[in-house]
């Protein structure tokens, strides 16, 4: 069977590559190239395994690598997506030290892999999109004038329409964001619930830099009185609170009346974490609650609890005289009734702050409010090429989500991804005498944790709390990742009074061990 | 270095047709565990790539059936992608047609071909040119029997060169694999624009864009060469200037390899030698420039009436030139979630609508639409709790239509010269046709 085209083509320039003489003598070697790079001759697979046996080959000086590139120039918008996307891989990986010429080959590739998006074949279209999502992360500019190429055709497979909508999200600048944003708006109604899932999610990582516009589609979608897309707009607009605390106002007056149409635990748990953040500016709040609390008991999600219990502790801070009633009755079915150590657990942690005192339980539970600093959408910093330029032309762009889509079931935006945090060793002189006087209930708290400077291994706080588990020690709630000092208020069950040393000692010396394994794990 | 290990063709029901493994890498359960992956997921067509440990496949449709190739994970996505379709085509050119009977009556071909255009897992070819020295095995194919293939009598019983008019089967004849070629000479050309239109609520065009392609299919024995002349005053490129007249004009174009484009750029002369069966001689597009209005516009009231159902009415308006006429029109409109029922009144007995409650739409089918004419319709949809939020979910009508021997940039073949290298004379079809890509009107 013959091999026309590429392999008398292949064989010599590999002949070529290895021959000494060649390559020393700059005109021989030339000619040599150019015989070879008869690429016109070649059908395209024969061009593209030329193109790969290219990428082995280093370039001795800069002349022969111009050379090289330029005998290339007409294969880099080649109509033929295979050629197109090999000659750029070959041009990166001979580049990367010129970030310049670089970025001049990307903006030249812009014109195919734009006519590629077109294809009258949506496998094609697919890997198109996906690898200029990869270009848009060290170019965000590159096609901002082309956003409407992006707008999703109603037939369209989900999974092409999803790679749009982030498309969408990066090419947003002054000009479009209107156009874009009102294209957004008709897809979430659509009959796909990912679909509009994504295009409302979409429309919140619009919000962070343009929040009243994105706001107003969000709050008017939330008229429409459906569960699911309720759901999808509750969550987003959690997000982006977190994100944009200016936005509080326009979002409390929104809130009212959404506690009818969720059904799902994702949408009432962001409910929740609304109405306990912002629960002062929303008149029903106390009454919203109030229905969850009264139907606790038929209630199966543990983090719902946990939900609720937070809120309304929070809502009890800020508007007393309503909740009062309401938290006593939920405190109470969450110590005696609630079969569930961790949300019985947190109940009675929140019993004995209320006890402590009121500026205590503010302290703990009015935390930060949001988190700015998460990332504005516009101004992000280029990715340099280097670090996705190994997985263009693979198969590795088309199989996962990129890194803007943001998980559907995420807890409150507290327990967000871990941080970091600088080893401080375990002090040796732990007392168990401070933890006896915390016990009873006297003001030791600052003292403890000045002396027990936590010493956070370098590992995640989930990685902690999964140990943690595994002696049977339950985590009941900890401080925002960032913050310092990092505390996490655990409670575990022993037999024996609390207040005997050894008991105490038992405990410590347990929770001593978990820390040390973690942190000389990950040393 | 890009190799696929195993190559497998299953129906849209999971029936596997076609298995090839070329490099014994992996065992053939890997066909089912393709299939579990693809129904695992909920209704929704399942990705282009899929991963199972440490198998990768990667999969096209074409022709209702799935065509899966497993391989590594650094090869080019593009490269296989453009494999599968063209040997898609490649079977198509071969068989006549794509589907899975043509698939069934002809394995023995297909084996074949798999066997030449892939050795140990590598590209070899996919020119039929090249395969026809090789493939021994004829074709079966499944046309149907049809009056129109008795002769190619006109009107009235006389032949006038105006009404010979091929039927749309001729082009899906099988190629010719053997050597010796019986059957006639012919080549069809095809001009296919595909429009992707998104119009404003308030009327404004948002967005237009045409992508075109002229195809070629080659049923001559030799390769003779073939002129192709497009229109005069073509202009390609995104300059200002626009010449007095209804120039033709398009943004951007490219051309299949084998195409020699001296004459272009003076006299827009296209020469090439094409190969048997089909392939793509020209691709091109235009944006947000088109010389002609968008075919339809839609005039839509949407309220509620007094007994709390949605009434919605259309008026859709065609602006094709009188004597054309669009054909197979279909409009979806998205309605409220827990719409129950439709009634409507349309203004002709051939035009149809129905409630399609799994896309949670009115489907309103005409099935041919004349130029400069208007149609309107009335639909009532029951939906129980209608709100006047609610309204807000009438969502953005989706047009589908066919635009038969209309081109939407105006490109148009002047003609089509053979050189005599074949005996016999040979039949020159040219076919224009214009597609929805994705036609949406805001409400």
């Amino acid at each position: 069977m013959p091999y026309l085209g590429g392999k008398e083509a292949v064989r010599e320039l590999r002949r070529a590559l290895s021959n000494p003489n060649i390559q020393s003598d700059p005109l021989r070697y030339r000619n040599v190239v150019l015989k070879v790079i008869r690429l016109k001759e070649c059908d395209i697979w024969g061009q593209s395994e030329v193109l790969r046996v290219l990428q082995r080959y280093r370039p001795q000086s800069e002349d022969e690598l111009f050379d090289i590139l330029s005998l290339l120039d007409s294969s880099l918008v080649s109509p033929h997506p295979p050629i197109m996307a090999a000659t750029l891989s070959l041009f990166l990986s001979l580049c990367s030290s010129l970030p310049a010429v670089s970025k001049a080959a990307l903006e030249r590739v812009r014109g195919p892999l734009l006519a590629a998006c077109g294809s009258g074949s949506r496998e094609m279209r697919f890997a198109a999109l996906c690898h200029i999502q990869l270009l848009l992360r060290s170019i965000p500019g590159l096609l901002g004038e082309h956003y409407k190429r992006f707008f999703c055709s109603y037939a369209e497979p989900a999974f092409i329409k999803r790679r749009k909508m982030q498309v969408l999200v990066e090419l947003v600048n002054d000009e479009n964001v209107v156009m874009i944003l009102d294209e957004l708006k008709g897809y979430c109604t659509d009959v796909n619930d990912d679909t509009a899932q994504a295009a409302i999610s979409a429309i919140g990582r619009i919000g962070r830099s343009y929040s009243d516009k994105s706001l107003e589609i969000l709050t008017g979608l939330l008229g429409l009185k459906q569960d699911q897309i309720t759901s999808a707009v509750v969550q987003t607009i959690r997000d982006l609170v977190w994100v944009c605390p200016q936005c509080s106002d326009t979002v409390s007056s929104a809130l009212e009346g959404c506690e009818e149409v969720l059904q799902d635990c994702q949408g009432k748990q962001a409910l929740l974490w609304l109405l306990g953040m912002y629960g002062e500016r929303v008149s029903s709040a106390p009454y919203t609650l109030e229905v969850y609390i009264d139907g606790v008991r038929s209630e199966t999600s543990l983090e719902m609890k946990m939900e609720l219990l937070t809120s309304t502790m929070r809502l009890f801070l800020c508007r007393p005289a309503e909740t009062q009633d309401m938290l006593g009755r939920l405190l109470h079915y969450c110590i005696e009734e609630e079969g569930d150590m961790c949300v019985r657990g947190q109940a009675l942690l929140y019993y004995r702050l209320l006890h402590c005192g009121i500026e205590e339980t503010r302290n703990v539970l009015q935390g930060q409010r949001s988190d700015p600093s998460m990332g504005v959408l516009i101004g992000r910093p280029a990715e340099p090429i280097s670090q996705w330029v190994s997985s263009f032309n693979t198969l590795e762009p088309l199989k996962y989500c990129s890194a803007e889509t943001e998980p559907a079931s995420r807890g409150s935006p507290e327990h967000l991804a871990s941080v970091l945090k600088p080893n401080t060793d375990l002090p040796d002189n732990l007392d168990c005498g401070q933890l006896q006087m915390v016990h009873s209930g006297e003001r030791q708290l600052d003292q403890l944790t000045k002396t027990w400077c936590t010493a956070v291994p370098h590992c995640s706080p989930q990685n902690l709390h999964a140990a943690m588990q595994l002696v049977n020690i339950q985590t009941i709630a900890f401080s925002p990742s960032h913050s310092l000092p990092w505390k996490a208020h655990q409670q575990c069950s022993a037999d024996g009074e609390p207040r005997d040393v050894s008991t105490l000692r038992a405990f410590l010396s347990v929770l001593t061990t978990v820390i040390h394994t973690l942190s000389s794990e990950m040393a | 270095m890009m190799r696929i290990s195993q190559l497998f063709i299953l129906s849209s029901k999971g029936d596997h047709l076609i298995y090839k493994d070329y490099r014994g890498e992996a065992g053939s359960d890997v066909v089912n565990v393709f299939y579990e992956k693809v129904t695992a997921l909920t209704g929704d067509q399942p990705p282009v790539v899929m991963s199972h440990r440490d198998l990768h496949f990667v999969h096209v449709r074409q022709g209702g059936l799935y065509w899966v190739a497993t391989t590594t994970e650094d090869s080019s996505p593009f490269a296989i992608i453009e494999f599968l379709n063209r040997l898609s085509a490649l079977v198509r050119d071969y068989c006549g047609s794509l589907s899975e009977k043509a698939v069934q009556m002809n394995f023995a071909l297909i084996y074949e071909l798999l066997d030449e255009v892939l050795d140990y897992g590598y590209i070899q070819t996919t020119s039929s040119d090249v395969l026809k020295n090789f493939i021994q095995t004829e074709a079966v194919s499944s046309r149907p029997f049809s009056l129109f293939d008795l002769s190619n009598v006109g009107l009235f019983g006389a032949e006038t060169q105006q009404s010979k008019v091929a039927p749309s089967s001729a082009a899906t004849r099988p190629i010719q694999s053997s050597r010796d070629q019986g059957g006639k000479s012919e080549i069809f050309v095809d001009v296919i624009e595909r429009m992707s239109v998104v119009i404003g609520s308030n009327g404004v065009l948002l967005k237009a864009d045409v992508e075109g392609e002229i195809r070629v299919k080659c049923y001559m024995p030799s390769c003779s060469e073939v002129r192709m002349g497009l229109n005069e005053e073509l202009s390609v490129g995104r300059s200002q200037l626009r010449g007095y007249g209804a120039a033709v004009r398009l943004h951007e174009c490219s051309f299949h390899q084998a195409v020699q484009l001296d004459d272009f750029h003076s006299h827009r002369i296209l020469r090439l030698c094409p190969s048997q069966g089909e392939q793509t001689v020209m691709q091109y597009q235009l944006s947000d420039d088109l010389p002609s209005a968008p075919p339809f516009r839609l005039f839509p009231t949407i309220e509620r009436d007094s007994a709390g159902r949605l009434l919605m009415y259309m008026k859709l308006r065609c602006d094709l030139p009188p004597k054309s006429a669009a054909v197979s029109v279909s409009a979806s409109i998205p309605v409220p979630r827990g719409s129950v029922s439709l009634s409507q009144e349309l203004s002709s007995p051939d035009q149809n609508a129905e409630l399609i409650l799994q896309n949670r739409a009115v489907v309103w089918r005409i099935p041919r639409f004349s130029g400069g004419t208007q149609l309107s319709a009335l639909f009532k949809v029951e939906v129980p709790g209608l709100s006047s939020a609610s309204l807000l979910e009438v969502g953005p009508v989706g047009l589908s239509f066919e635009l038969p021997k209309l081109t939407a940039t105006g490109l148009q073949v002047r003609f089509l010269r053979l050189s005599p290298v074949q005996p016999g004379p040979a039949q020159r079809w040219v076919r224009y046709v214009t597609h929805s890509d994705s036609y949406i009107i805001r409400v």
